[in-house]
């Protein structure tokens, strides 16, 4: 295995939409990370969860304007990152 | 007085009465919903299959979330994304592998293991502190339930499990349910729902079993009552008797096995009234183990076989040869007499799991019975086959039900016409004149039975249909079965005005619907020229006993004074007080 595949990576991120990471974003986050092989995590208020799991993410609560960290594991966590930070300054495509 | 004296207090519960009997034992609970889910451990070569039944229901619940995603009224984005969330989360590694690995890992029926997980998260959801994310757990509570309703159908969760006398507890009751009871063990049935006419009533009524419905009984898991009364007479439930209670009871339950078997005495003669006017009288029979006790009920006719309960169970139409073999029997224990076999009958209140599933707004209104026949030819025709193959073993009549328009007679007839020559080209024997009747249900087509009488060989009217629909009264809505009146004076007209016209083409007519097999009506119906009743066997014995003490003249002298009444009240009270009278004089 090369150094990338296990490479870690983390970023921190700050939900933007008025309701904080309800249902519908949390859909899209688990969407979006189906297309890549990445392990990822969230952690808010030092609770981390799968982020593959909407339940586990509606119950961190994140409210409007809460910063989670992201942390993504594996070859293509790089472009994971990149993909979600583009939702969430999007407001996960919910009206600004 | 302390606690246990207190539970054990005798507890007496008003319901509504569908069928008499006296039945004194233990209650059962019976699929009392998702709070009732046992415990039950699993052993380690049954595992995969518990994983396996997980999975499946998932399976099915995602498929029906996609049909409701099809449907035109869900096209609005909020419906769209919230049904979309809902199949996202049933991906949820919570759903999927949790659930799996916690079924491996306590070695517990899926059910039991499911609701714990679903326990536990919606715990951890009411932690939260934030009200719109507490909230959130709805989403999850409604898939949750969706997934539980597809595991608990395959769950072999069925009167038929039951081995031992019980009373029977249930929230409600499918006709699937009551087809699966056996008399032997199954005393009587209690029910929160239900309404006088619904098809499970008369499951119930075919089988004599004793049924109290509309009982708002409390919790029983906490304290299952040892012995419990049903009097399906009074409409009356009792929990724990007391010793004087019982011995009422039991008293009472004697003196109906009394008379019930002084009743049966007059199995051997023949149904004609006192001064001589014969009439015949035959069954409705739904299953099959019915006909081994028809010959004891002295009846060799079948007046209408509900041909649709054989197979309410099932998730796809019968096979032709399949109802064939059924038919063929049906038709070689019927000896001496005739047999009128009813086509399918399905939709509206029974949905049986071949039933293909339509959404409609007013089933009763919707496709149904040969409606929704017509519009299923192949599985239709099916059908028509076998019976006629039936018929070259003995007398039989084919009946359709709900026919509303001339137009759907002669289609149905047509269909009739196809597999009589599809058979012919195969050599296969049938009767070439099989009777076909109509059963009138509808009032359009009481309206227009001269134009029906004079395409078809028999009529039937079925009342229970044909009174909801006169009436504009759903029969299974109990806050508005007070208007359910079978005595009302436009029923009765309707069913002077078909006999007439029956007679007219002369052209036999039968009423099998719950009023023939009440014997305040039977005066009534002799005497507006009925020629058949065809009852549940547990009333056969009953109604013979009525016509037996009748005459004709009085009979028709009733109809005639009937003609002259305004209200239901009036007609029902003549009634009423004839059969009392009939009843103090002959003693039953």
């Amino acid at each position: 295995m090369g150094k990338k595949d296990n490479q870690v990576l983390e970023k921190k991120l700050r939900v933007k939409n008025a309701c904080g990471l309800h249902t519908r974003p949390a859909t899209m986050i688990v969407q979006c990370l189906q297309k890549w092989q990445a392990e990822v995590a969230v952690s808010y208020k030092k609770k981390s969860v799968d982020a593959k799991s909407i339940l586990n993410l509606l119950l961190l609560a994140v409210p409007k304007n809460g910063e989670i960290t992201v942390t993504a594991k594996g070859v293509d966590a790089e472009q994971v990152l990149l993909e979600l930070s583009n939702l969430f300054a999007d407001y996960f495509g919910e009206k600004k | 007085m302390n606690e246990v004296e207190l539970t054990q207090r005798e507890q007496r519960l008003q319901g509504y009465a569908i069928c008499p009997g006296i039945a004194v034992g233990a209650p059962y609970l019976f699929a009392m919903g998702v709070e009732n889910i046992p415990e039950i451990s699993v052993a380690e070569h049954e595992i995969e299959r518990e994983v396996e039944r997980y999975y499946c229901a998932l399976k099915s619940s995602r498929s029906d979330l996609l049909s409701l995603q099809q449907r035109p009224e869900n096209d609005s984005s909020e419906i769209a994304q919230i049904l979309a969330a809902h199949l996202e989360i049933m991906k949820d590694p919570v759903m999927t592998e949790h659930v799996e690995q916690q079924i491996r890992a306590k070695g517990k029926n899926t059910e039991y293991v499911f609701k714990q997980v679903i326990g536990e998260y919606q715990e951890k959801f009411s932690r939260i502190t934030s009200q719109f994310f507490r909230q959130r757990v709805q989403d999850f509570h409604d898939i949750s339930r969706r997934v539980m309703k597809h595991l608990r159908k395959d769950e072999r969760c069925s009167l038929l499990d039951i081995t031992t006398p019980v009373i029977v507890f249930a929230h409600e009751l499918a006709p699937s349910d009551t087809a699966e009871a056996k008399t032997e063990f199954i005393e009587a049935f209690v029910t929160r729902t239900g309404a006088e006419t619904s098809h499970v009533a008369i499951m119930a009524r075919a089988k004599g079993i004793p049924f109290v419905s509309s009982v708002d009984f409390p919790d029983l898991r906490t304290e299952l009552p040892e012995l419990v009364i049903v009097d399906g007479m009074k409409g009356e439930v009792i929990l724990n008797p007391t010793q004087e209670t019982r011995q009422e009871y039991r008293k009472e339950q004697k003196k109906i096995t009394r008379k019930v078997k002084s009743l049966q005495e007059v199995h051997a003669f023949e149904t004609k009234t006192s001064d001589g006017h014969k009439t015949k009288l035959s069954a409705n029979i739904e299953m099959l183990d019915e006909l081994d006790v028809m010959n004891e009920y002295g009846v060799s006719n079948i007046g209408l076989f509900r041909s649709e309960y054989l197979f309410l169970a099932r998730d796809h139409f019968p096979s032709e040869e399949e109802q064939f073999v059924v038919y063929r029997s049906l038709v070689e224990k019927v000896i001496s007499g005739s047999c009128v076999i009813r086509t399918f009958d399905l939709g509206g209140d029974k949905l049986g799991g071949f039933y293909p599933k339509r959404h409609e707004s007013n089933p009763f209104l919707g496709c149904r019975a040969v409606r929704l026949m017509l519009k299923e030819r192949v599985a239709f025709k099916a059908q028509l086959k076998a019976i006629l193959r039936a018929s070259a073993f003995g007398e039989v009549g084919i009946l359709f039900p709900l026919v509303a328009d001339i137009e759907e007679l002669r289609q149905a007839k047509l269909l009739v016409e196809e597999a009589k020559e599809e058979l012919w080209a195969a050599s296969i024997p049938f009767a070439r004149n099989i009777p076909i009747g109509c059963m009138i249900e509808v009032p359009s087509a009481a309206f227009t039975c001269d134009i029906l009488a004079k395409e078809c060989d028999f009529f039937s009217i079925g009342t229970n249909d044909l009174v909801q629909y006169t009436l504009a009264v759903d029969r299974s809505n109990t806050q508005m079965s007070y208007l359910y009146q079978p005595c009302h004076p436009s029923v009765i007209r309707m069913i002077k005005l078909v006999v007439q016209e029956a007679n007219q083409a002369k052209i036999p007519v039968s009423v099998c619907g719950e009023i023939a097999a009440n014997p305040k009506f039977t005066p009534l119906l002799l005497g507006l020229g009925v020629h058949e009743l065809s009852v549940a066997l547990p009333a056969l014995t009953l109604i013979k006993n009525v016509i037996r003490q009748i005459t004709i003249v009085e009979a028709q002298a009733m109809a005639k004074k009937v003609e002259a009444f305004t209200t239901a009240e009036q007609i029902e009270a003549l009634l009423n007080d004839h059969y009392e009278t009939l009843r103090a004089t002959h003693s039953f």
